[in-house]
Parts: structure tokens; sequence; C-alpha cells
């Protein structure tokens, strides 16, 4: 059973080390080597790439397409900040209410939600995230509404005598809360319980049958997948020191679902290429022509056609394929 | 197989030309140069970069592309009189959403690195760009964003706004209703949304202040694709205050309002675009005789103002309105605190300062900031509806509340 799930799970560790050392090399080198506008860009891409990524917990492993993922982004977000303007610093002790309000909300919405499946689930996530975008965008004392938004939040202050005003230090937080938690959701996805998640994923009623409580599964990968996000939320809040409603709206969770799928759903890395690239070419093509949505539409209809898996998706097949031939 | 394979080169022919079209329109699109070529400016003549920060897609593409005609009207006009230094536009879509406006600033700023930002339409946007023109030092000219906060406790020295906030020109208005047009009683219509009650709440002060009444207070969604059901419950009182800004609402609300036969009974009072002269064409005759309050009309009759409507005419085939207008000024403010530098911009407190004390005739009138909030200070004309010599139609200014500041 295990090693037919092994198969499942595409192969990205199978990857030399020297690939992962030299990727890791660029990403600490890149902000030296950058203008300010290209740190801030690289600042948000692992940002959203992170939350791409989590979002690939259910989509790429458990095979749950949710429409509500913005939401614990942009709760925690607005936790993070409404605390923030309220006068608690410390980020370290922030990431906490941040963070447990989400999987609080996570755990709340899993219950009435993993009660449906497929396109059910699609438009019961859609409404629930549509409610908590209301609710951000109509309880004005508390969130500023859509208007004025929350404003004025700042940096993160983390205990150490550095100052989080500059764009390179910030990107290192970044980079390190990046790592961390990419370690750590890999870690997930290869214990036995991320194996189970991708067994779910394949053949439900073969796992109920095997003895798994399959419902628990999709429950803790769901409350899982919203920690993470959680975090990006915050970070991302930190990174444009203000939130509006719009980071909760369903339009949010659509471009990060753009963003597992082009990269490559179920490859952990591809969710953060495809973060990159819509990010990045968004940026480029909106300088250049105001006609940059059709350009967009140009580029995910190339994806489709020639990258079915995405991006990391298709490469890895490839690789695969030629280290079979050689062997 | 074959198949696959047509399609597949049909979608490569389809996109190289795209992409090759990107590419050429790189130089139209993005820096306008605006210095006339066959004029060679003198060589030392220096580049200052102008960002412009409009909603070029989504729901006030329409405004944003008035916005940039009147800004280029101005630096044109600028470009042909001197060849000190040479204004270079570069345009950045926010989508009217926050965070992308954040972005493109930030963009604007430390990759263009652009001397000051002019446009900004949403609130949000503008709310979501502050702290961080605040930390980088650059000005920012405000040309529609009517949020009243903005330059009130939430301004910032950075932060300049060349358009009547919420409520500058309404509750005067609201006044003038009372004690010149006579009117007791009022019913109050606006969207459903921040803008539209600051502008509600300002015109009920002024008019209760003066002594009337307020009847009845209606506030259908933005958007609203039909209003009969909001048209049938009004009560009858003296007039209909309205703001209804977009110009698809406009045009719906005040046909609509016609054709119930409420014209008749109760005149429609409008504040801001729902008359303007942009949607008027479409409007047609059920606009006459509407009066509404505006800092700006095409008829008005000063010098500036038919230079301005020369130019427009001769440039885009159009009559100028009140976003032309609110562009233009924006972009004439920058030039005016620009010339007194003699082109030194780097010079940044120099340039905040010259821009704090900016007096030039404008269309409108003679423009100058309110020195604490850093917002214009404007007359507010009364129009009225009416049908030109022409044929068309126009907002013709039947009277003026002089001076009117956004700290009431």
């Amino acid at each position: 059973m295990i090693s037919i799930l092994n198969k499942l799970i595409p192969a990205e560790t199978n990857l030399p080390w020297l690939a992962k050392v030299t990727m890791l090399l660029i990403l600490v080198l890149l902000p030296f080597i950058l203008s300010s506008y290209g740190l801030s860009l690289l600042t948000k891409v692992l940002i959203f790439g992170l939350f791409a990524m989590s979002l690939d917990i259910l989509v790429g492993f458990t095979g749950l397409v949710s429409f509500n993922h913005a939401s614990f982004f942009g709760v925690a977000a607005y936790t993070v900040g409404i605390l923030v303007n309220r006068g608690f610093e410390n980020f370290w002790l922030l990431l906490i209410p941040g963070i447990a309000i989400a999987l609080l909300l996570a755990g709340l919405l899993g219950l009435l939600i993993l009660r449906s499946s497929g396109a059910y689930f699609l438009m019961i996530t859609l409404a629930f995230g549509q409610m908590l975008f209301a609710l951000a965008w109509k309880w004005r004392s508390l969130t500023g509404g859509d208007d004025d938004g929350l404003p004025g939040i700042g940096r993160p202050e983390i205990g150490l005598p550095i100052s989080m005003w500059n764009e390179q230090n910030f990107y290192f937080l970044v980079l390190i809360l990046f790592i961390g938690s990419f370690l750590l959701i890999k870690k997930v996805i290869k214990s036995p319980f991320g194996k189970s998640i991708v067994g779910t994923r394949e053949n439900e009623l073969r796992m109920q049958s095997l003895g798994y409580n399959t419902w628990l599964i999709k429950y803790i990968s769901y409350i899982i997948a919203a920690g993470f996000a959680a975090l990006a939320g915050i970070l991302y809040t930190y990174f444009n020191g203000f939130i509006s409603p719009q980071e909760l709206d369903w339009s949010m969770s659509g471009y990060i679902l753009l963003m597992v799928i082009i990269g490559g759903a179920g490859t952990l890395v591809g969710p953060v290429v495809g973060a990159a690239v819509i990010i990045i070419l968004q940026n480029l093509i909106s300088t250049y022509t105001e006609l940059w949505p059709l350009f967009m539409g140009l580029i995910f209809i190339l994806c489709v056609l020639f990258a079915r898996d995405g991006i990391v998706g298709s490469l890895l097949k490839l690789y695969q394929k030629k280290v079979g031939e050689m062997k | 197989m074959k198949r696959k394979y047509i399609l597949k080169i049909i979608i490569i022919l389809l996109i190289v030309p795209l992409l090759f079209f990107i590419g050429c329109t790189k130089n139209n699109q993005n820096s306008i140069n605006t210095v006339d070529k066959e004029k060679t400016p003198a060589a030392e003549s220096k580049k200052i970069k102008v960002g412009v920060l409009l909603p070029y897609t989504g729901v006030f593409a329409d405004l944003a592309e008035n916005n940039e005609r009147g800004m280029r009207i101005a630096f044109e006009e600028a470009a042909a009189e001197n060849n000190n230094y040479q204004i270079v536009m570069i345009k950045e879509d926010t989508e009217a959403t926050p965070n992308v406006g954040l972005q493109k600033a930030k963009k604007l700023v430390l990759s263009d690195k652009v001397d000051l930002i002019i446009g900004i339409v949403s609130s949000s946007v503008a709310y979501a760009v502050k702290d961080f023109v605040d930390q980088q030092k650059i000005p920012v000219i405000i040309t529609v964003s009517e949020a009243r906060e903005l330059t009130r406790e939430k301004g910032s020295p950075y932060i300049f706004r060349t358009f009547l906030a919420a409520g500058q020109a309404d509750y005067p208005f609201g006044k003038y209703a009372n004690e010149n047009l006579g009117y007791k009683t009022a019913v109050i219509m606006g969207p459903d949304y921040a803008a539209g009650h600051e502008k509600a709440d300002a015109f009920i002060q002024g008019f209760t202040e003066a002594g009337g009444q307020i009847v009845q207070e209606i506030y259908p969604p933005l958007g609203s694709s039909d209003y009969g059901p909001y048209l049938s419950q009004l009560k009858q009182a003296d007039f209909v205050w309205t703001f209804l800004g977009g110009g698809n609402d406009a045009i719906k609300f005040v046909k609509q309002y016609e054709e119930y036969g409420i014209k008749a009974k109760m005149p429609l009072l409008f504040s801001g675009g729902g008359v303007d002269e942009s949607i008027l064409p479409s409007i047609g005759d059920a606009a006459i005789g509407i009066v509404s309050v505006s800092n700006y009309s095409a008829l008005l009759d000063t010098p500036e103002n038919k230079e301005l409507v020369k130019a427009t005419t001769n440039k885009y085939n159009i009559v100028p309105n009140q976003f032309l207008n609110a562009g233009y000024v924006a972009a004439k403010t920058a030039l005016s605190a620009i010339d007194k530098l003699e082109g030194n911009i780097e010079e940044k407190d120099k340039f905040l300062k010259a821009l704090k004390s900016v007096e030039f005739p404008a269309p409108q009138g003679l423009f100058r900031f309110h020195p604490e909030s850093q917002n214009g200070i404007f007359d507010a004309y009364i129009r009225r509806v009416e049908k030109l010599s022409d044929g068309t139609l126009g907002n013709v200014v039947i009277d003026k509340i002089p001076n009117v500041t956004d700290r009431w």
C-alpha cells in the first residue's frame, strides 16, 4: 500500500541535492542583486508562495478544491492588524492569536463544509468565504470597511535590534519563515498521515475499508492548510502595512488557486513557481499595456494546452522520463 | 494527432504577433514624452518623471481616461512653452483595488523612480498608498478620490487633492437649497457606500442647519439595475437630492425618474458627477432642468476654460468634463510648483512648500490649496442642465457659492 502511495506523490524529493542548494543560494543572494522594487516583488512572491503551498495541501494532496482559502489568510491578517493598531507589538506573540483564530475558524467551518464533496464542496466553501468577506466589508467599526481598510500597521517588531523597515531584513524574515513552513509541510506530507491524505484523494472508499477515518483525515488537513494560510496572511499584512476586505474575497482564493494549478498541484514547489510566474508576469505586462488581462488569459490557455500538470508537474514528468530512459 | 498539432500551431501564430504588439506599444503606452520631438529641446533639459496611478480597468475606466486626457493636455501645453525640463508620464493601472494600487505605487517609486504621483480614484487605494508614500517622501496629487478623512485626521504632508472632498460642496449646497432655492422639505437618496453616505450627511447637515427638514432617506445599493422599487416609495417633498456617481447608475436613474412622472412633481438636485458632460448625451432630454453642484462646468466663462474647451475638442473631439478638468488642474498644480523651482524637483522640502503655496488661474477660477488640509479651495457652481443653441445639452451656471473649503 505504502509503496503504491509513494508513487502517487511526485518525486520532487528525488531532485539532486545540488539543485536544492543552488535554489537556496539563489534565494539568499537575490536580495543583494535586485533593485528595491525587485526585492519587494520577490518578498510578495514568497508570501504568496507560502499561501499557495498551503492551498496545495488541500488541492494537490487531499484533492479538495477549496474556494475560501483566502478566509484564513484574511482573518489572520485582520486579527494581527487590529491587535497592532491597539498597541500590541511583539511579532512572535502576535503570531499566536493570528494563527489560532484561523485554526479555530477552520475547525468550525470544516465541520460544516466537509460534509459535502465535489462541486458542492466548492460551492459551500465559496458561500462561507463570501460571508466572511461581507463581514469584513460591513463591520466598519472593527475592520475599517471597504473604503478605509486598516492602514498604519507598519513592520513587525521581532525583539531583536534589527529594523524590519529595511526591506532586506524583512525579506530574510519572510524567507526564514517560508523555508521553515516548507520543511514542515513537507514533513507532514511525507509522514504516514501525509500518505493517508493522498490515499484518501485517490480512493476514499478503499481507505475506509482499510480502516481509516477519511473524514477526520480531510478535516485535519483542512485545518493544517488554514494554519499556513494564516501565517502567509500575517506576513502579507506586515508587507503591505495595510489590509482591506479584498484580501478575503473569492477572487483572492481564485488567484491562489490559479497559482497552484499553473505551478503544478501536488508538487509543493509548483505553487511557489506558480506564484512567481503569475505575480511577476502580471506586474510586467500591466506596465506595458492596458490589455494585460488578455495576455494573462493567453498564458493560462498555453499552460492548459502544453503543461497539463502545471509547470513543475510537467517538468518533473519529463525529468522522470529522462531518468527512466537512462536506466 | 494531426489535429492537435494544427491547434497548437494556430495558437502560436496568434500569440507571436500579440507579443510583438506588446513590444511595439511599449513606448507609446508607457512613457509619454510630451516634448515635441521636432523641436529638439535643449540638450541639457532634464527629465521629470510623473507616475500616473489610475484605475484603467474596471468600473472607473472611463473616469481614469478623462483624468489622463486632462493631464496630457496640461503637460503638452507646458512642453510647448519651455525647454528647461521634459515631463515623462509613466502610467500604472490600479484596477481600483488597494493591494494592486499599493504594488503599483511601489513599482512607480522604487523601480521607475518617479518624482511625484498624480491620480488615484478609489479612496481605498488612497489609504493603502498613504503610508508608503509618507515613508518614501513622494508627493501625491489626488485627482478624484473624495474620502473626507484623507485631508483631515488621516491626512499626510505628502498628500494633496485638487478635487472636491466629499461634502465640501454638498454642505453649502444644502444651505443654498433652503436659503436661496426656498425649499423646505427634502428626500435624500444616495448610493449605499462610504462616499455616498459622507456626501448625504454633509448635505443633510447643511440643509437642516439652515432650517430645512428631511422627510425620507433612501440608500439603494451601488450599481442597482432598476431604481423603480426605490422611486415608487418616495414620499412627497419639495425636492429629491441625490448623488449617483457612476455613469450607468446616473443614466438609468435620471431616465426612470422622468418615466415614473416624479420629475414633474419634485425637482431633482444632484451632487457631483450625475449630470456630468461625459454622460449628458446618453441621458438625453430627461436631464433638462436638473440642478447640480460642482466645481466645474464646460460652459464656464473664463479665458482658461475657453482654452481647455478648445484643446479638448481639437484633440479628443469631446466637451471637457469635471474629471478631465480635475486631471488638468492636478497636472497644472504640479507644473506650477516645478516651474517655481525651475525644475529642481529633487529638493523635496522646497517642492512640498512650492506645492502648498501654488496659485494659478485654473479653468474654474483661481486655484489654491487650503493651508492646513492641502485640499483645493473652490467656488461651488450651481448649474442647471439646459438645451444649448447648438442642440446639445450643457450645464449652465446659474449661481456660485464662493470659496468653499473642506473644513466647514
